[in-house]
């Protein structure tokens, strides 16, 4: 039998170019009946145009698609819809202020014999749908009203009403805690048991060793290989994403253990109502503290108390012994602590200002000539930056959104280091980039460290928390309930304490 | 499933506040229930009414429309003008001097001539939502423009003079008591409740609060915005036109000034009843009970003789009220 | 037996009489078309006056020169119960509907100053068509014999008082005598507001500068605007005339300088005669002996301001 025969989604010779840079040269990509099959690569690599090229928003320059045999052109995300594919985008698109069943039937609403549409048949199927996936949702609640994870069921939900036989999920996986991962590979495996054909992208390479049946790696807009998921292993599909290899074994900061190191900061007994509990631990100089916990154990809430973003009940806060009144970002900064925060776009850069404006903006009262700002001293300031941190920008005046992750993260870095602070936070400073840039973003980070700076890590990904830290705290609704060394630190003990172990 | 206690006084808090306006009026004042009364205060409203309903969809995506005033004056006098015949060779002249009830020569029966004004509207509507939409310039700015363009228009065709002629049959419609109710309230009322079936029971009244929204989403399900994003505009117009031929009726004769100002009450009234200028969210039930609270206010403060400047002072107090009081029961309720 | 009943019967009688009278203190209302100058300030108080004189009680609503405003406010006096109405309507025909439904409901309407139309009881005012006549005279035969440039400032083309004392100036200049000899440089429109007539007279001076030779203004409020600017542009030979009779022009006259002339429209006058025909229609039943009111219709100039001018004044 052809093989071709037996793919349900077939991709030849993908082609897309757009002024100046070719997303796509000659891709070939097929999804076959019962399969899961990973997308992977870094950003910028031509995944997203890819699928938004099969789910009908993009126009190919070249290349044909067939599903099941037939070739296809497809005019508009509906009518890829209409064939049967379907994409559930990263950042899922929603109306708010629309209930969920309208959000599926979008339209497409039933109606009744007058052409009125009848929200008593629409709220049934929804319903119907929503219970194909075991989601106890009310077809009638608003959208808007319900966590991330919910909605991403519903848009599951809504595939599933236009009976896709091929659906995309793109990047499920980063909003979701570990059990709604779990459950959502449960469906997964449930939709992959009815034929059909299912694209799974991700960053994560333990997802797609855990649920991938084949993986595509694309490079630089080109095809760097499909394989087997069994016929590989991890350092292959490293290699094939970064074209080189990379020593995930190396191990934390500057010291490895704390003794003889000097306190830079201490916490004693933080509380805030609801967020956070008796937090107390101290931060030594040239550390790197890895704090580890699931979605909702407080680290962000922690991060964002230490800087004066939020306030707190009751606690102290110790500089160098000094006990410090930090009611607002700005004291903190000028107290010397930084933070780097999760949402990166919103709240670490200004997308709509360029790399140099969002380099020295915090330091501009130092690159002053005179009474007036000088555009000489704030451009080789930022230039000093964008070479010692290898940020990739075609010019400084490039708008930041126009950035990869990882650059973009690079820029928030920067922004920093100039000030001479002594202790950096980050949140989550990896999320959402590619494995060569999380590798550059850690070696910064290592090397902030070995300068003498004391640094906190925020991270949900454990590989990265041992990698990184000397030591590891772990947080469990708003307590510290472990503080480790790196050495007693393991995977078990880790995932333990964040679920609510407790330590002697 | 998602607890709703806080929502019942979101949803419903509007309401609450229409009844207590309600009985303050009627302890303040012992006028406030009598049959005159009553009238007066839907006929004033339903002006406003007629114009939120335009304003509803227009929000509802986003936008908004300050040309509806402006409207209103310049249908009054199109309409006067069809009236008296073919509409490039009637040209008022400078100092009009009223001689008496004219003979009148309309293009078109009567009838007609009321459709062709309220096509007219539709139309500059039209224009309106496509440069809006096609040269992505905010509707603020176009209808401004077309706000400013369309009373100079009116007042340099007329020389600023009001233009009589106006004939019985359509003074019925600011003044006609069909069943005791008065017939501006009738034709709001309807024309209320067939927007509200538009919005709810269409496909494409749907697709507006869809695209109004969400755009990217509404794309992504397969709806291409350019006719969802116009029309409300068209809608806008249209009834600025038909509240235009009404006041032509309660005047006896199209003037161009008319209108100043009512976009502002037409808008004020869509925000207190909760439709958001963001787009995407609101609702014609709620824009009516605006247009009830907004008229009610106005209502008691005339009953108590307060005099103009004051009452406008009470009005902008109230719409800030309005908006602050909406945005803190939603935050209440997404907890 | 029967003398007590009597005395208590007329005791009660008495009483009865008494508290009648109390309740029947007459309600009436005045629909003003603006307050924005003196002219309608001292109608306001007038009205208030002569109201209270008469022990009627009266309910004054402003319409800031809106003409929908005005059918609101109507209906509004309608529904307070006013009795009868005074009305100075914003324009002449947007009230007749309005008007017809007040005289459905048997309430009396007086209009003043401005003419309206519809089936009112009493017009009092000036004639405003006159008051335009006279000050034409007085140009044609003693400002400017030989001819000369005017310029025009009205209050609202839409407003009959703008229409009448404008279009009868411009009759006299029609007058074939007088065909050719003078020229109407441009109108402009100041809402009859002392301010706008300023700023419109600069305008006026800066388009036509030296070739005017008079400016005539629909009322005083606005010529003594254009006075002013005038007087900063330094050409002090340019005549000035009002209408209204305003206390202020009547000192500009006495001076003797560049303002020449102006019509009485005593907007007190009027409006007391108005109150009082009023009540007297209301309360006995009198009805007015005509039809239009119209209170004197004078020309003002230097010979006999002296005659008019009341420091103490009101208006």
């Amino acid at each position: 039998m052809n093989p071709s025969d037996a793919a349900l989604l077939e991709a030849r010779g993908i082609t897309k170019i757009y002024p100046g840079v070719v997303a796509l040269d000659n891709v070939d990509f097929q999804v076959n009946a019962g399969e899961v099959h990973c997308l992977a690569g870094e950003n910028g690599a031509g995944k997203s145009t890819l699928i938004e090229i099969i789910g009908g928003s993009y126009t190919k320059d070249a290349g044909t698609i067939r599903l099941q045999g037939r070739e296809v052109e497809f005019a508009n995300p509906r009518h890829a819809q209409e064939l049967g594919v379907a994409v559930l985008h990263q950042e899922i698109p929603i109306l708010p202020h629309l209930s969920v069943a309208e959000n599926i039937f979008l339209s497409r609403q039933p109606v009744s014999g007058a052409r009125l549409i009848s929200y008593a048949e629409m709220n049934r199927q929804a319903r119907r749908w929503l219970e194909v996936i075991q989601a106890d949702i009310d077809p009638r609640t608003l959208l808007g009203d319900l966590p991330i994870s919910r909605q991403q069921l519903v848009s599951i939900a809504k595939a599933l009403s236009l009976e896709a036989r091929v659906i995309i999920f793109d990047e499920p996986s980063a909003v979701l805690t570990i059990a709604e991962l779990k459950r959502l590979f449960q469906i997964i495996a449930s939709l992959k048991a009815e034929g059909r054909g299912i694209v799974y992208i991700s960053h994560r390479l333990e997802e797609i060793f855990e649920i991938g049946d084949r993986v595509t790696v694309l490079r630089n807009g080109k095809l760097a290989g499909t394989e087997s998921i069994g016929r590989i292993d991890r350092g292959t599909l490293i290699k094939m994403l970064v074209g080189r290899e990379i020593d995930e074994s190396q191990t934390g900061g500057g010291a490895s253990s704390v003794e003889g190191l000097a306190p830079v900061l201490e916490v004693r007994g933080l509380n805030r109502k609801g967020v956070l509990e008796d937090i107390s631990f101290t931060l030594h100089k040239g550390e790197i503290l890895g704090v580890y916990g699931l979605v909702g154990a407080g680290r962000t809430e922690l991060a964002r108390a230490l800087i004066g973003a939020d306030r707190v009940d009751s606690g102290d806060i110790l500089l160098e012994g000094r006990k410090l009144k930090i009611s607002s970002p700005r004291e903190a900064i000028r107290n010397g602590l930084c933070l780097s925060p999760e949402d990166r776009k919103t709240q670490g850069v200004f997308l709509e200002k360029s790399v140099q404006d969002n380099i020295c903006l915090p330091s501009l009262n130092s690159l002053k000539g005179g009474l007036f700002l000088s555009y000489g001293k704030i451009a080789k300031y930022a230039a000093d930056f964008v070479s010692k941190l290898r940020i990739v920008t075609p010019h400084l005046q490039q708008y930041v959104k126009f950035l990869s992750g990882g650059n973009q993260q690079k820029v928030v870095l920067a922004k920093w280091l100039g000030m001479k602070l002594k202790v950096f936070i980050f949140d989550e400073p990896t999320r959402g980039i590619d494995v060569g840039a999380k590798e550059e973003i850690r070696g910064l980070i290592k090397k902030l460290a070995r300068e003498g700076k004391a640094v906190i890590v925020i991270s949900s990904e454990i590989p990265e928390i041992l990698v990184i830290s000397d030591r590891v705290a772990v947080m469990h609704e708003g307590r510290i309930e472990a503080l480790l060394r790196r050495q007693e630190a393991t995977r078990e003990k880790l995932m333990a304490y964040s679920m609510g172990a407790k330590s002697e | 499933m998602k607890p709703k206690p806080n929502r019942v006084l979101a949803d419903y808090g509007l309401y609450f506040v229409l009844l207590a306006l309600v009985l303050v009026s009627a302890i303040l004042s012992p006028l406030f229930f009598s049959y005159n009364n009553l009238a007066n205060l839907l006929t004033q409203a339903s002006f406003t009414g007629l114009l939120a309903l335009g304003m509803t969809f227009v929000i509802l995506m986003g936008g908004i429309d300050l040309s509806v005033g402006s409207m209103v004056g310049f249908a009054s006098i199109l309409y006067a003008t069809v009236l008296h015949g073919a509409l490039f060779t009637f040209m008022p002249k400078e100092i009009f001097v009223y001689q008496g009830a004219p003979k009148l020569t309309p293009i078109l029966p009567l009838p007609l001539d009321v459709l062709f004004v309220l096509a007219v509207g539709a139309f500059f509507g039209l224009i309106s939502g496509f440069i809006s939409y096609r040269f992505r310039i905010h509707s603020f700015i176009v209808t401004l423009c077309v706000m400013i363009f369309t009373r100079g228009l009116a007042v340099s065709y007329t020389h600023g003079q009001p233009l009589f002629g106006v004939p019985d049959s359509i003074s019925y419609l600011a003044y006609g008591l069909p069943a005791k109710i008065p017939m501006p309230t009738i034709i709001w009322l309807g024309a209320s409740l067939l927007c509200l079936l538009f919005l709810r029971y269409t496909r494409f009244g749907r697709g507006i609060y869809a695209v109004g929204g969400g755009e990217e989403a509404a794309r992504l399900s397969g709806i291409q915005p350019a006719w969802y994003r116009i029309f409300p505009y068209i809608a806008s117009g249209f009834f600025a036109a038909l509240v235009g031929i009404m006041m032509s009726g309660r005047m006896g004769c199209g003037d161009p000034k008319i209108g100043q100002g009512w976009e502002l009450d037409a808008i004020a009234a869509v925000v207190i009843g909760g439709t958001s200028l963001s787009g995407g969210k609101g609702s014609i039930g709620g824009t009516v009970v605006g247009v009830l609270i907004m008229g009610l206010v106005i209502n008691i403060l005339n009953l108590l003789e307060i005099q103009a400047y004051p009452q406008a002072m009470a009005k902008g107090i109230i719409i800030v009220g309005a908006l602050a009081l909406h945005s803190v029961l939603s935050r209440r309720r997404s907890r | 037996m029967k003398k007590r009943v009597l005395l208590v019967l007329s005791v009660l009688l008495i009483a009865a009489a008494l508290l009648g009278a109390q309740a029947k203190k007459i309600l009436i209302g005045f629909s003003h078309v603006s307050m924005n100058n003196p002219y309608y300030l001292a109608m306001d108080k007038a009205a208030r006056d002569t109201a209270a004189a008469r022990g009627a009680d009266i309910i004054v609503l402003n319409a800031e020169e809106d003409i929908s405003k005005q059918i609101a406010d109507i209906e509004s006096l309608m529904v307070k119960g006013v009795k009868g109405l005074i009305v100075n309507s914003t324009t002449e025909y947007g009230t007749m509907p309005i008007i017809k439904k007040a005289k459905a409901m048997g309430i009396p309407v007086v209009a003043i100053d401005r003419p309206l139309y519809g089936d009112y009881l009493a017009y009092v005012g000036i004639d405003q068509w006159k008051a335009g006549e006279l000050q034409g005279e007085f140009f044609t035969k003693k400002l400017l014999p030989a001819g000369g440039n005017i310029l025009l400032i009205i209050g609202d083309p839409g407003c009959p008082a703008s229409i009448g004392r404008g279009n009868g100036m411009l009759s006299i200049l029609d007058r074939p005598e007088n065909k050719g000899k003078y020229k109407i440089l441009a109108t402009y429109k100041a809402s009859y507001n002392q301010m706008l007539g300023m700023q419109k007279m600069e305008e006026g001076i800066a388009a036509y500068g030296d070739k005017i030779d008079l400016v005539y203004c629909a009322n005083d409020s606005m010529a003594l605007g254009a006075q002013a600017a005038l007087a900063n542009a330094g050409m002090e030979d340019v005549l000035v005339a009002g209408i209204d009779g305003q206390k202020e022009a009547y000192a500009e006259i006495m001076k003797g300088g560049q303002y020449k002339s102006t019509v009485i429209n005593n907007s007190w006058e009027i409006t007391q005669k108005a109150v009082n025909l009023l009540v007297d229609y209301l309360d006995k039943k009198v009805q007015p002996k005509e039809k239009s009111v119209i209170t004197g219709t004078i020309l003002v100039t230097a010979d006999n301001v002296k005659k008019y001018y009341d420091q103490n004044a009101v208006f």
